[in-house]
């Protein structure tokens, strides 16, 4: 899908590796894809989710359906000189990078004989739910001894050091994050921690990922349009805005310009039960000093151009302290950014709130999850919803945005524990922009996923095997419509389920949580944020050239 | 009707709907808001987004609205995104060559 920032992950392994003295060269290949989706029929991709050819090829040689893709797609590399060679496989579920990141790793080494290493979100999904992609494991781990579990820029740098200066490479084993097999089992060693480093994009198209803002506009209130379709509305309606300016806007009004993904804050202090960051092995809360964020954030607004950032950090406001020295930074040196960021409630305050809409602040996104105090509870949120209240109608008065993250289908959640998340949005509507509604999936590696039982539920695992996420995948791709003529939903598959000890069959609980989120929906639908993004397709399809209808009479 | 739907029942046509239902089926109100949108809109509740929004709509723009092309360009099912819905492999590129200069 079309995104509207350069890839972070890409910007953070190469910022880490020129830092360290290497010369790297990038490419962001959905650019090429969506070249190739253009050239090609979206069919010609489908074999990406034949589990049996796709498996044989990595195990053994490549089968020509592939080879001619992997070509066509790798086409403007030059790989000769690349000595090792790192591979996102993608994030978000999606097999079609999943599968696509292998066959490229397996092109590469078959040709060039090159050291391959992984990494990407989807290795955590692949690897939480080892059990349902054993079959996937088992092969990739015998081709390809280096697929990372976490940041990868401390193990490509060891990997090129090693390589370049003694021409050796590591053994996996040493290495941290490596996924093998340890006798018959899939294991993990410790992740790595992140190094913080500013992200560099040098080299990617920024064009392609450019955003269409109104260069007109001048005014810094809540009223700036450029702030509200590209802080206020959520992706993807940014996409539909940026379109909005390119095409309805004359072109002396137009300018595109780079919004910049940043992120210096990694792990949560917090360990709410249904997030991975409630792993006890999960490390500490790790914060770049904000003398060097601020520093970083001036450095890429001077090469960028830009003013636009989006933060990606699990909370901006991991301290008071990092607020109030972030603050000081900017205000000292006058720099004039805006950005959006993640929050928590806990320790946020009037003058704190402040802080950020002079820091540039202009949307917070909140973990709000649930207005039911025992699913708060049961969670070890630690939210109290009086001060969340009055954090919300705070930051709105600021001129701050507020989104909420909802999460339908905890276990144990009944009509009346979702009618008081359905309040809450209610009697806040007004200061809520929008939220984000969640269904709840089972991450083993959380704590309900770890211990069921203490959170009353039995899990039920692998209700989804690798063959059939592939043809869910798949089905999505061609957007086939079910038999209710809705397009078949991809995401997470909800691998694991649950039953409630006596309580829910795993079935109640579906039932009752589709209808729970159905009701959330509406609710969405009447936030007066829906309205304005309706306007925005409305501009769109009325500047649409009209069909040219041709009427054949005998 | 049971207390949840009751409290959930919101209204079916926010302000902006009843707008332009009116402005698709009334000359008059038509020809208003080309003419003054301040006149027009201001009997209605929009929010500052919104208002910048539709004054931004060009005569040209506001003249092609019927009720039928209203229904379609209008979907509030259009205007929602769900993470949990994955992303769309068909969304659209938004090639120049599709709209009027």
């Amino acid at each position: 899908m079309r995104t509207n920032i350069p890839p972070l992950s890409l910007g953070v392994l190469q910022g880490y590796l020129c830092e360290n003295g290497f010369v790297v060269i990038t490419h962001d290949l959905n650019v090429s894809l969506a070249r190739q989706i253009k050239e090609l029929s979206k069919e010609k991709f489908t074999i990406l989710y034949d589990k049996d050819l796709f498996l044989n090829s990595i195990q053994y040689s490549m089968k020509d359906q592939y080879a001619f893709l992997i070509r066509n797609l790798l086409r403007d590399i030059d790989f000769s000189n690349g000595k090792l060679v790192g591979i996102s496989l993608g994030s978000n579920y999606s097999f079609f990078e999943i599968h696509t990141g292998f066959l490229i790793g397996k092109y590469l080494k078959e040709k060039y004989d090159t050291t391959i290493v992984f990494g990407g979100e989807n290795v955590e999904y692949l690897y939480n739910f080892r059990e349902s992609f054993h079959e996937l494991w088992s092969v990739v781990c015998k081709i390809f001894p280096y697929i990372i579990f976490g940041p990868g820029e401390k193990v490509l740098v060891r990997m090129a050091d090693s390589l370049f200066k003694s021409g050796k490479v590591i053994q996996p084993e040493a290495l941290p994050g490596v996924v093998y097999y340890k006798g018959d089992i899939v294991v993990c060693n410790t992740p790595d921690e992140p190094s913080l480093t500013r992200p560099d994009f040098s080299g990617l198209p920024l064009s392609y990922y450019s955003t269409c803002i109104d260069n007109s506009i001048s005014d810094n209130s809540r009223n700036n349009l450029n702030h509200i379709q590209f802080f206020k509305w959520p992706f993807p309606h940014t996409l539909r805005a940026s379109a909005m300016n390119r095409f309805c806007l004359p072109v002396e009004k137009r300018k595109e310009v780079t919004f910049i993904p940043y992120i210096f804050n990694y792990n949560c202090p917090f360990k709410c039960a249904f997030c991975v960051q409630s792993n006890p092995s999960r490390h500490e809360v790790i914060t770049k000093d904000p003398e060097n964020v601020v520093d970083d954030l001036a450095i890429m607004m001077e090469k960028y151009k830009s003013p636009y950032f989006y933060f990606f950090n699990n909370t901006f406001n991991s301290s008071p302290g990092f607020v109030k020295k972030f603050h000081s930074k900017v205000t000292k040196r006058k720099l004039e950014l805006y950005w959006s960021d993640c929050a928590r409630f806990n320790n946020l305050d009037e003058n704190l709130i402040r802080m950020m809409y002079e820091s540039g602040c202009r949307k917070l996104i909140f973990g709000f999850e649930t207005g039911s105090e025992k699913l708060l509870r049961m969670i070890d949120k630690r939210l109290d919803l009086n001060h969340a209240e009055k954090i919300i109608r705070l930051c709105s008065k600021q001129g701050i945005w507020v989104d909420l993250e909802v999460i339908i289908g905890l276990p144990h959640e009944f009509d009346e524990d979702f009618q008081a998340t359905c309040d809450f949005i209610l009697k806040n509507r007004e200061y809520i922009n929008t939220f984000a509604v969640n269904r709840y999936f089972v991450v083993p590696s959380s704590l309900i996923g770890m211990k069921p039982d203490k959170f009353g539920i039995e899990l039920i695992k692998n209700r989804f095997e690798y063959e059939d996420i592939l043809k869910k995948n798949k089905d999505h791709l061609l957007q086939v419509r079910n038999e209710r003529c809705e397009k078949v939903s991809v995401g997470n598959f909800r691998i694991y389920s649950f039953k409630e000890v006596n309580g829910r069959s795993v079935e109640q609980v579906e039932i009752d949580t589709d209808r729970h989120f159905s009701k959330v929906m509406d609710l969405y639908k009447s936030l007066s944020i829906t309205d304005e993004i309706r306007l925005c397709n409305l501009h769109l399809a009325l500047k649409r050239k009209q069909k040219q209808t041709v009427i054949v009479s005998g | 009707m049971s207390d949840m739907d009751s409290k959930m029942n919101v209204e079916n046509d926010s302000p902006i709907v009843e707008l332009f239902k009116r402005v698709a089926c009334e000359p008059e109100f038509k020809k208003l808001l080309m003419e003054n949108p301040d006149e027009a809109i201001k009997e209605y509740e929009l929010n500052d987004a919104q208002i910048i929004m539709v004054k931004n709509l060009s005569p040209e723009d506001i003249e092609k609205l019927t009720l039928d092309n209203l229904e379609e360009f209008f979907s509030a099912d259009a205007a929602v995104y769900t993470p949990d819905e994955g992303e769309d492999p068909n969304a659209e590129m938004y090639s120049i060559d599709d709209f009027q200069e």
